[in-house]
């Protein structure tokens, strides 16, 4: 589904963002990706969703190249920021319209998926609110009911956890499952090691801009838990 | 006490700071652009309170003089507090003050404050000229002078809290009904218009004047607390004085109460109107062209920096068309050999076109909604990105929304001055083709430089929408581009062959579309290409 190959990403003054990057997210995979702070996956992320233009290297979301055609690839996409900035002055109905629209949701499909996770994510009484009134907990709901608001093929979600309090967090996770069983991915970061223990059926681990461990979970941590791994791993290859 | 100086240090150090995060260059054209705006607010205001006072005082209406003065200078300290007080005054630093062991009234009069000083200000400047004016030339004592300081320093409590109850109004209206923003723009627009009327006219009004002192007395007292202030200053009554310190200092209090009350972290509340949902569809390009109006018009600053030419510009229309074209106050002056001119009998046919079209193009040159357009997107820009939306169609929803702002006005303005002076129905197409022409090439230039000098990191939208480098080039070019327009309708009005004009008129729109052409070429490319790159 997510294809990532050889990718390299150097911003202006020669900092490296991620160097020579290879990946695979298959269909039905929800595929973890770890990190220290500063270590490239959001550079990795951006560049996938098409925010950020990278220097070699190629990235693919259901065989559709994200550089030579962004627009489909996009439209097989949804992403889901670390902090969403979202249309202060829009109310959340007509943000996730705008979504819709865009996205080509009929009527029909799109009012009963809105209303279905709106009233999962326990936000259906604040959807004729303005985004601005929301907290940061409610916006990155309404930015989740977005990304699912159109059925993508692979969804990718930076720190999806922040701010949502535990029964959102619970059913977000049961979402991610329920897609991810009907033949799409996830590729999303986290920091929360214990979630991408229990929720990935795949791990990458990431520091200094370079892949330095990826496999699926028994792959990756053997017997240990995934926090010893992490720390023995990037403390290694510091 | 030692908060509140803590704070302000502080809101003062922040302000120096947001200038030096900008680099020296920056710094130095900021400071430059300051000091020149600085110079030119206070020679403006003092020239009008001077010149007033000047021509009040030789009529031996020294306090009547002062009287006006302090109207003056309370409207125009009114219309800043009433056009600031729609924007949201709570910051972004108050959810940091609540949670410090900081006294609520400390946050909020340490805020109140940089708002009053800046008042005191613009009234110092307004009626210091006034006070020297009538203590020299007046023949008056010095404690005049010192009086008069002493209330130009408590003056501006009262329109801060007029505009502070406003500012209370709007974000109630904005809570409970759906016209808060509206109402928040008309009422701002109202007061910039008031300004507009009332400070180019003091002068000719002052002129006017043909009262014995006697009378202006009668006249003065018919607003009470405008007489006190002036009663204070002038004769120094003891009521007066007392009757000023009240109606200054108690609102000001009260603003400090209420506010301190008022003053509480983001609260949600849930929506418990059980509006009803609606989920219409639309087309992607209808979706990013509704998406593009709904952040224009949501916002009170963009549409109050951008449709001021548009209302203007009908105002202007509806009087020329209500008192007829003879009779509007800038033509009614002109004259030969001291005889007005009837000009619907002096211009005919498409020399009409030339005028109409002119006019026009003075207005579109003021009505620019898309230098601002990109960077007000700041950090939402991921939004439109990562969508799959073609980079053409948001750029053109921009360009539509000028469009569609301005040129059903033009439009109607068109037909309207058409059937007023009686042009025929070709001059009315030509100046409808030049107007919506040249708002167009207005609109792709300002999208080309909002594009180049885009800014994303903004902390509040006015400093993109009212201070942004676009909006001023914009500006500049749109009116260097009226020049070759303005040469054309005069060659067309002095030559006045109908012919002449037809060809003057039809070489303008080609010209236009030349031009329109070229700039819209230039977004396609560069300016694709250029919104691709930007990363909120």
């Amino acid at each position: 589904m997510l294809k990532i190959e050889h990718l390299t990403k150097t911003y202006p003054g020669g900092k490296v963002g991620v160097a020579d990057l290879s990946l695979e997210v298959k269909p039905g995979e929800i595929y973890g990706f770890i990190g220290h702070n500063g270590a490239g996956k959001t550079t990795t992320i951006k560049a996938v969703v098409g925010l950020h233009k990278y220097d070699q290297g190629t990235i693919t979301i259901d065989g559709i190249s994200v550089s030579a055609d962004p627009l489909k690839a996009k439209s097989v996409t949804a992403y889901i920021p670390d902090n969403p900035e979202l249309y202060d002055n829009l109310t959340g109905l007509q943000f996730l319209n705008f979504v819709a629209d865009v996205f080509r949701v009929p009527k029909k499909e799109r009012k009963e998926r809105i209303e279905r996770y709106a009233a999962e994510l326990e936000i259906l009484d604040a959807l004729n609110n303005q985004v601005s009134s929301y907290s940061h907990g409610m916006k990155q709901k309404l930015a989740i009911i977005a990304a699912f608001i159109h059925e993508p093929k692979l969804l990718v979600m930076d720190e999806p956890f922040v701010g949502l309090d535990p029964k959102a967090a619970f059913s977000v996770k049961k979402m991610m499952r329920e897609f991810c069983d009907k033949g799409n991915a996830i590729f999303f970061s986290t920091h929360v090691l214990e979630v991408a223990e229990k929720l990935c059926d795949k791990i990458a681990i990431i520091k200094g801009g370079r892949l330095i461990a990826s496999g699926t979970m028994e792959e990756v941590k053997g017997d240990a838990s995934l926090e010893e791994v992490f720390l023995d791993i990037t403390e290694e290859a510091h | 006490m030692r908060t509140l100086l803590i704070l302000l240090r502080t809101n003062f150090l922040s302000l120096v700071g947001s200038f030096r995060k900008k680099g020296t260059v920056s710094v130095i054209a900021a400071a430059i652009g300051l000091v020149v705006l600085a110079l030119f607010m206070i020679g403006m205001f003092a020239i009008i309170g001077g010149s007033t006072t000047f021509i009040l005082v030789e009529k031996d209406l020294d306090e009547f003089a002062i009287y006006l003065s302090i109207s003056l200078s309370l409207i125009i300290a009114l219309m800043f507090g009433v056009t600031n007080s729609t924007r949201d005054a709570r910051g972004n630093d108050t959810d940091m003050l609540l949670a410090m062991p900081i006294p609520k009234s400390c946050i909020v009069l340490s805020k109140l404050l940089g708002m009053y000083l800046l008042d005191v200000l613009c009234s110092l400047v307004m009626l210091v000229p006034t006070f020297l004016i009538v203590c020299f030339v007046g023949d008056h004592s010095f404690a005049l002078f010192g009086r008069g300081m002493v209330i130009a320093f408590l003056l501006p409590a009262l329109p801060l809290f007029i505009s502070l109850l406003f500012s209370a109004l709007i974000s109630y209206l904005k809570k409970a009904t759906k016209f808060g923003q509206i109402a928040s723009t008309i009422v701002s627009m109202g007061a910039v218009l008031l300004y507009m009327i009332v400070v180019p006219n003091i002068s000719s009004y002052a002129e006017s004047m043909n009262i014995s002192p006697a009378e202006s007395v009668d006249k003065m007292k018919k607003i009470l607390p405008f007489y006190w202030f002036t009663e204070a200053i002038y004769s120094g009554d003891l009521l007066c004085m007392i009757l000023t310190i009240l109606v200054t200092l108690i609102p000001m209090v009260l603003a400090v109460y209420i506010h301190t009350r008022g003053l509480n972290g983001v609260n949600y509340q849930a929506d418990n109107s059980k509006k009803a949902r609606s989920f219409k569809t639309a087309s992607v390009r209808k979706a990013a062209l509704q998406m593009e109006l709904r952040r224009y018009f949501s916002s009170s600053n963009y549409v109050m920096n951008t449709l001021f030419g548009t209302v203007i510009l009908l105002v202007a229309v509806i009087v020329i068309c209500v008192k007829g074209i003879n009779h509007f106050p800038m033509l009614e002056d002109i004259t030969v050999n001291g005889e007005p001119v009837n000009l619907l009998e002096k211009f005919a046919g498409p020399a009409w076109a030339a005028i109409t079209s002119l006019l026009i193009l003075f207005f579109a040159a003021m009505t620019y909604t898309t230098p601002p357009s990109v960077s007000v997107e700041g950090k939402r820009i991921w939004i439109s990105k990562t969508l799959p939306i073609p980079t053409k169609d948001i750029l053109n929803a921009k360009i539509l929304v000028s469009v569609l702002i301005f040129q059903p006005v033009s439009i109607a303005c068109c037909i309207a001055l058409s059937i007023a002076t009686k042009c025929g129905i070709l001059p009315c197409i030509l100046s409808i083709l030049i107007s919506s022409g040249f708002q167009l090439l207005t609109s792709l230039i300002g999208l080309i430089f909002g594009l180049i000098y885009v800014r994303l990191d903004w902390t509040n939208e006015a400093q993109v929408i009212k201070n942004g480098f676009a909006i001023i080039l914009t500006m500049i070019i749109s009116f260097l581009l009226i020049g070759p327009f303005a040469a054309g309708s005069i060659t067309a009005l002095i030559i006045g062959d109908e012919a002449v004009t037809y060809g003057i008129l039809g070489g303008e729109v080609l010209l236009l579309v030349g031009l329109c052409a070229g700039a819209y070429a230039i977004i396609t490319h560069y300016g694709v290409r250029k919104y691709e790159s930007l990363n909120g």
